[in-house]
């Protein structure tokens, strides 16, 4: 069987993803990653054979664009002002982008683009002619493929946000505003175009939609990385702070969070290893003996050696802390890290307070009960054990082949 | 559970059991992959975990060394004039090397590593667990710590080259644990190093193997690759696409004297086939300009691009030979080193293929191969056979429930 993976470019979405591929691979079936070609490094990296030609928006423009909108009507999360949606750079005021002119200006060479990444991919897909595609949520054109080919399209969750949300800010299918689908004659781009899930969370934590799902145990995979040498705790329990780097491309730096972190966990007798991307490193000063900065180390590496978890609500981080039974602490910013912060927290294996809100003082609590209530610790060890009680990616790969073209109810 | 695996510092002999390692991996399990630190950039790139052991190997010296040690005592032939070992210069004869130095030198060097390897390895164990050993045809540092922790190990095949060989120079390769070290740890005499294989070769090119084998089906992986530069996908009616497929570790073991690329291309240019060549940079730029039927992939999978060829020529790498087989296409081998010879041998034996010995190959016989490689259509229908056979054997993903039953009852794999 044939299987063509299609991502977006941001790799947090389509890591979760990387699991299914080694299964379909191990099984001896073949697997291509169509991704933008600023991806081919990182998809490589995975051990998977890229494709450059799929070509759509970045989801961090898509985000500030959201976050500048979001301003607009007086609701922006940071006090500091928004970021440019297309620069990335901090604006002292909403007026330094102007949304109409930048339509009027960029619509059509955009537009062209997409399409063109679009057709790519479908005419790729003809001559490869894949059994099935497997996407993430935020990437249409799997979808598409999925469409024109007349071949089952499998939109693989990275954790407990669905791709069937009604909050504002949660809703993570894309739009067609390149008319493709209808260019390549099929039904319109929609939610109702999702026909069937991959979902890596259990019941207790996932998002609960009623579509088709297979529900896959959370692998994590958070880039290739070596295993590190560990500084030792001294007896003291060991806290993981990790922040993912696209809150700085989403809100700016007045979202990082970890020097506050450590101000709230100096005064607690613990071990601090502080784990984010080397541009933070070089913001953090001077450190304490007891703090120590990873950079680029894939979670999984760290967490099973970690009693706690103080993170930025990424769903990646917060999958990994799951299935290594980790308390942790969420601090989320956007809606949709919040959605994945209530609802990675249901089981009672950790809190969540609002990242822009909480202050040193409700951090240090926070902490503080992770630590004392061992409820905390049960409660994620019951947790992990149920992620490890559900089917491997090897497993779900031999549901995928045995009934590629399953259009029955819950499978 | 937890799997450990050491492999040799040569990603060719550890990319055939990458696909072993995400079928774990896929199934819960973890691994960590014990190797010399310059293959910690190589292991991560195929998504497995590595842990830099002990110091550098440089195999290729030690295939120098080879070469020169086999010609030393009359053992080589029909090959190149060995290279110096250590510079990999042209020597003018055998004895314009000082070799007693060199080999007393190289052999304390290789000890102290193997020494380091094996406490970096042993110490992984001791901290990690793991329920159970890989290791490839050579580490032998795997099977002292499987001892000590008392866990059963595996061997995996890199390709055509198994644990029993009789070939000179392939003989002694076998991962063994000498009898001091035995002692040392507990390990009686008569008591086999390897215990089990795990073997990657289709039957009709399997090679000998003294322990227990189970067979497991070839799931290529020879890097993760990118289609930055697509071919035309659709194979052209009426024209065979032929690949070419050359090392670029070739050059560096048997000198100048073996970069054959430009003698294959004419002679398959002469035909008037479409040639793709599978190379590397360098080796391309020692081209110079090419017909232009002749298209250069120096980064396409090789997986992915043989199902549009009817033919690969190649040195006789396990990668290459193993992704052929895979793809059903008959090959031609032209081969140097006493295991890529064998190999040849081999694959030409099981009819699948045609074995031209590099040093035999001139313009004349490199046309007359060639020809043979592209007439003989029983080759081509041997070839498919061979690739159903691949096809029916246990993937990847079946062995991993062997291997558990293994970790939780050291009980031996059918097979």
């Amino acid at each position: 069987m044939r299987v063509l993976f299609t991502v977006t470019r941001y790799s947090a979405h389509y890591f979760p993803l990387v699991p299914t591929a080694w299964a379909l691979r191990a099984a001896g079936h073949e697997v291509v990653v169509a991704c933008p070609p600023c991806e081919v490094a990182l998809v490589g990296r995975a051990g998977l054979a890229a494709v450059p030609i799929e070509d759509g928006h970045d989801p961090m423009y898509l985000g500030r664009l959201h976050q500048y909108f979001q301003a607009r009507q007086g609701q922006a999360l940071l006090s500091g002002g928004v970021l440019h949606p297309v620069t990335g750079q901090p604006m002292r005021d909403l007026t330094e982008f102007d949304w109409a002119r930048y339509k009027a200006e960029h619509r059509d060479a955009n537009v062209a683009r997409l399409r063109a990444g679009l057709d790519t991919t479908v005419a790729f897909a003809r001559d490869w002619r894949p059994d099935l595609v497997v996407h993430d949520p935020l990437n249409m054109t799997g979808v598409l493929v999925g469409q024109v080919l007349g071949i089952p399209a499998w939109c693989h969750l990275w954790g407990p946000v669905g791709p069937l949300e009604e909050r504002v800010g949660t809703q993570l299918v894309p739009r067609d505003h390149t008319d493709s689908f209808a260019r390549h004659g099929v039904p319109p781009m929609g939610p109702e175009l999702i026909e069937r899930i991959i979902d890596p969370c259990p019941p207790v934590i996932g998002s609960g939609t009623a579509l088709p799902t297979l529900p896959v145990r959370c692998v994590p995979y958070n880039g290739s990385g070596t295993v590190p040498e560990l500084p030792p705790r001294g007896g003291r329990p060991r806290i993981c702070v990790a922040w993912g780097n696209s809150l700085d491309l989403l809100l700016g730096p007045g979202s990082f969070l970890v020097p506050d972190i450590l101000r709230a966990l100096a005064p607690l007798p613990v071990e601090v290893v502080v784990v984010c991307g080397s541009a933070g490193r070089d913001r953090l000063g001077p450190l304490p003996g007891n703090v120590h900065v990873l950079s680029d180390l894939p979670l999984r590496l760290l967490l099973p050696y970690c009693e706690a978890i103080v993170y930025h609500g990424g769903a990646g981080s917060g999958m990994t802390a799951a299935w290594a039974g980790v308390p942790q602490l969420a601090l989320p910013f956007t809606a949709e890290q919040q959605l994945t912060a209530e609802r990675i927290t249901r089981a009672g294996s950790g809190v969540w307070h609002v990242g822009y809100e909480v202050g040193t003082t409700g951090i240090r609590d926070a902490v503080s009960l992770l630590l004392d209530e061992p409820r905390y610790q049960h409660n994620a060890a019951a947790l992990r054990e149920e992620i490890a009680a559900m089917p491997s990616p090897a497993q779900v790969v031999e549901d995928l082949v045995a009934r590629p073209r399953c259009h029955e109810g819950a499978v | 559970m937890r799997v450990l695996c050491c492999v040799s510092d040569y990603p060719t002999h550890y990319f055939p059991l990458i696909p072993l390692g995400w079928a774990l991996q896929a199934a819960g399990h973890e691994l960590r992959v014990c190797a010399g630190p310059a293959q910690a950039a190589t292991i991560e790139r195929a998504g497995l975990t590595p842990v830099p052991c002990g110091p550098d190997v440089d195999p290729v010296t030690d295939a120098r060394w080879l070469a020169y040690s086999l010609a030393r005592q009359g053992l080589r032939t029909g090959q190149l004039p060995p290279l110096n070992p250590e510079t990999g210069a042209e020597l003018a004869d055998l004895d314009a090397f000082d070799h007693a130095e060199f080999a007393a030198r190289r052999q304390q060097e290789l000890a102290r590593v193997g020494e380091a390897r094996t406490r970096d390895v042993l110490d992984l164990a001791k901290s990690w667990r793991p329920d159970l050993v890989l290791h490839d045809l050579v580490a032998a540092e795997a099977v002292v710590a499987a001892q000590l922790s008392g866990v059963p190990s595996a061997c995996h095949l890199w390709g055509l080259t198994g644990t029993s060989e009789t070939t000179p120079g392939l003989d002694s390769l076998a991962a063994d644990v000498p009898a001091p070290v035995r002692e040392l740890i507990g390990m009686a005499a008569d008591e086999p190093a390897i215990r089990f294989v795990l073997d990657p070769t289709p039957p009709p090119i399997a090679p000998p193997t003294a322990a227990p084998r189970m067979p497991v089906r070839y799931v290529p992986y020879n890097g993760p690759g990118a289609l930055a530069d697509p071919p035309p996908w659709p194979t052209e009616i009426g024209r065979a696409r032929v690949a070419v497929v050359w090392g670029s570790a070739i050059r560096r073991i048997n000198g100048p004297g073996s970069f054959l690329v430009p003698a294959l291309v004419d002679a398959l240019a002469a035909r008037g086939v479409d040639v793709v060549l599978a190379i590397g940079a360098e080796e391309a730029e020692l081209l110079g300009r090419l017909p232009a039927n002749v298209q250069v992939l120096p980064q396409y999978p090789l997986r992915l691009l043989l199902p549009h060829c009817t033919a690969v020529v190649h040195h006789g790498g396990a990668g290459a030979a193993l992704t052929a087989a895979a793809a059903g296409l008959p090959q031609l081998v032209v081969a140097f080193g006493p295991m890529e010879l064998r190999s040849a041998q081999r694959i030409a034996d099981a009819g699948v293929g045609v074995a031209l010995p590099g040093a035999h190959a001139a313009p004349g016989t490199i046309r007359a191969a060639v020809d043979q490689l592209l007439d003989t259509p029983e080759l081509a229908a041997a070839a498919a056979e061979m690739a159903r056979a691949n096809a029916a054997l246990p993937s990847p993903a079946d062995v991993v429930p062997v291997l558990e039953k293994l970790a939780e009852t050291g009980e031996q794999m059918g097979g």
